[in-house]
């Protein structure tokens, strides 16, 4: 299977990395990037590039966004990208030509899920990081949507709509001016990121995902790599990396960034009962 | 007012079901052995199910069972022949998060009634109305919606929606956090979820120095209590009011219920009575074993609906007996220990069609007539001198109110 690699746009210098295409966010409707863009700025790279150009809004939607969401989205509509990434299945019942990848963080693991919406309209799923690469293949041999799939980044853990930054710091009236943060189990060493934005607060893994040594073992369509909150210096080598399929460079990155193979190759417990 | 509303109540076995219905539910919501978010719970066996939904229907409730993890491609194997049989056994609804359900539901049990979870999200109307078109009947919104969110989605989706009106509470939004994958490997959209928003974490800045005093830091929300505002909830529209709890004891189940009852009842009757409520309100605080906030419903939440308090709970032993009979003869109360108390202590006994009484114990016998001083031992069964005729399955706790 044919894969292209899709660099997330998390800072101006990520557009000269190599790649096939980019994802952009978008102001006020995406979460996890560092840095979103609005519709005319989205409009002049997507006439400028020759590459694939997708843009995110990955965020779910309150009822009172509606109306501005629809606009953005119908502005987006006419520019030619070649998807809108939607994070709220509200998109799925508007008429918008261009293709609707979803992505819905953690809720499309399974080949009848990403089947139904395929079924509905949706032309592709970004999936999940919490499946592993058997169930991954199992999903591309099931279904005729596209496949995204993250490869190398943070892994997004939850969100929530509270400001559980400021909130901490108002209740204890503390100081509260750092870009992001980490928190940590006592007695514990894994670390995990906690960024504050507008629209809520975010928790990611402390560790980014990386599935270069794999890659070829994956049947999807797109593969994501994503510098989002770590060291962007190194995006160009890791990008080349992943487009070149450098698998010797996979250790490199590693070390580089502590980085794992998350839950490629491990499987999730589910009835807890059975397994304790 | 007089406007239909259903109180919605969980049961983790067959028991609590009864409990719940025998103390005021409309409806009772369950988790089957399989596709439960709770994985860890007792959960029900089809033959239980078909139980329990016998006893409901014959008490003109109803029974929905949640099927409502989100499914890997191993968990969907007899997911059709069991929508088929939950139909044919005559449950309800089931309650789903993951729409592969709709369309197994489609092929297997088209006429069985689909309720969307609060797993699902749904925020907006314009979601609501994706599911609508789909068949769906019900949706149980995001705990993150607000009074004006709630009233826009009934009135221009002429769905019925589902709310929480008390229990715990998710600090993330539903379904979008695998925090209980990262931190324990247990899949927290496949009922494994370990509550790592309950744990305590130390918090570091960007450049790696302490910001919290020692390990208080945490995303932990308190828990929701909707109880001043359901008069709202009921002119807003809302079907369907839901507590939260599966795991709950039959004690919280009885308690929790029948205080929404009654204040349902007094609503939808127009018969405001401000004492009432603020004993509801006391008694409801009393079994919640932390804090409550309303969270979203009337305002954004701050710092004041967190929980700083670490793992810290409030466990009480109030819930004294459940009454098995009353000796007319004797004017004694039959009832079944479950927490210590003596002669002298101030109790209440509270059931579905009476009046909670008060009294002072004032005579206390072991089984066989034997004069004890104090019930000590759990599953013992006293007797307990009382004027009043109570019936069986009434309860009896301190009385924490006069």
């Amino acid at each position: 299977m044919m894969k292209k690699t899709l660099i997330k746009i998390n800072n101006e210098k990520a557009f000269s990395c190599v790649c096939d295409g980019f994802i952009m966010g978008v102001k006020r409707y995406s979460f996890g990037f560092g840095k979103t863009y609005d519709v005319s700025e989205i409009k002049k790279i997507v006439k400028e590039t020759k590459k694939e150009v997708f843009v995110s809004l990955n965020r779910t939607i309150y009822n009172w966004e509606l109306d501005d969401y629809k606009n953005v989205l119908n502005e987006l509509d006419g520019l030619g990208i070649k998807g809108l990434i939607v994070g709220d299945v509200a998109a799925l019942t508007y008429d918008l030509k261009t293709n609707i990848i979803l992505d819905q963080t953690h809720l499309n693991n399974s080949s009848l899920t990403i089947n139904h919406y395929y079924n509905n309209g949706v032309a592709g799923v970004v999936l999940t990081n919490d499946i592993t690469k058997d169930e991954i293949n199992l999903i591309s041999k099931n279904t005729k949507a596209l496949l995204f799939k993250q490869v190398f980044g943070l892994p997004h853990l939850s969100s929530s709509a509270r400001k559980l930054i400021s909130n901490y710091m108002e209740y204890f009236n503390k100081d509260g001016r750092s870009d992001h943060y980490f928190i940590r189990e006592n007695k514990k060493d894994d670390y995990y990121l906690v960024k504050e934005e507008e629209t809520g607060t975010y928790i990611f893994s402390g560790k980014p995902l990386n599935l270069l040594r794999v890659i070829d073992e994956l049947s999807v369509d797109y593969l994501i790599i994503d510098d989002y909150m770590l060291d962007g210096d190194c995006l160009p080598m890791v990008a080349k990396a992943f487009y070149e399929r450098d698998l010797s460079k996979s250790e490199m990155i590693n070390e580089k960034y502590g980085a794992n193979t998350g839950f490629i190759n491990v499987k999730t417990m589910y009835k807890v009962k059975n397994n304790e | 007012m007089n406007k239909k509303v259903e109180l919605l109540a969980p049961a983790g076995d067959l028991d609590r079901l009864k409990f719940a219905i025998m103390y005021g539910a409309d409806a009772v919501y369950i988790g089957g052995n399989k596709y439960s978010l709770r994985a860890n719970a007792k959960n029900f066996n089809l033959e239980e199910i078909k139980e329990g939904v016998k006893y409901a229907h014959e008490n003109n409730a109803k029974v929905y069972v949640a099927v409502n993890i989100v499914f890997h491609d191993e968990d969907t194997s007899g997911l059709g022949e069991y929508l088929k049989s939950l139909y044919e056994i005559g449950t309800d609804a089931v309650i789903f998060s993951d729409p592969l359900v709709i369309d197994v539901a489609k092929k297997w049990a088209p006429n069985l009634e689909l309720h969307l979870s609060t797993q699902a999200s749904v925020m907006n109307k314009d979601a609501a109305k994706y599911y609508k078109n789909l068949g769906v009947k019900r949706i149980v919104l995001a705990r993150e919606c607000s009074k004006k969110d709630i009233k826009e989605i009934i009135d221009e989706t002429a769905l019925e929606i589902e709310c929480f009106i008390h229990g715990a509470m998710c600090t993330n939004i539903s379904g979008s956090c695998v925090l209980s994958n990262y931190f324990t490997n247990r899949d927290a959209n496949r009922g494994g979820c370990c509550q790592v928003c309950r744990f305590n974490f130390n918090l570091y800045d960007e450049n790696s120095a302490l910001v919290s005093d020692d390990d208080n830091f945490s995303i932990a929300p308190k828990d929701l209590s909707l109880a001043s505002y359901l008069e709202e909830m009921i002119n807003v529209g809302i079907s369907s009011f839901k507590l939260e709890g599966r795991m709950r004891s039959s004690y919280y189940v009885a308690t929790t219920i029948l205080t929404y009852r009654r204040l349902i009842d007094m609503y939808v009757n127009n018969l405001r009575d401000e004492a009432y409520i603020s004993r509801a309100i006391k008694i409801l605080q009393r079994c919640a074993n932390r804090e409550v906030a309303p969270q979203f419903f009337n305002a954004f939440p701050g710092k004041d609906e967190q929980y700083y308090l670490g793992r810290q709970e409030n466990s009480n032993q109030d819930f004294l007996g459940v009454v098995l009979g009353y000796d007319e003869t004797k004017k004694e109360i039959i009832l079944e220990q479950r927490n210590y108390f003596k002669n002298g202590d101030k109790v209440t006994v509270f059931a579905p069609k009476m009046d909670d009484y008060s009294f002072v114990v004032d005579g206390l016998s072991d089984d066989e007539g034997k004069a004890l001083e104090a019930a000590r031992h759990p599953r013992q069964v006293v007797r307990i001198r009382c004027d009043k005729m109570v019936p069986v399955n009434a309860m009896m706790r301190v009385n924490f109110l006069d």
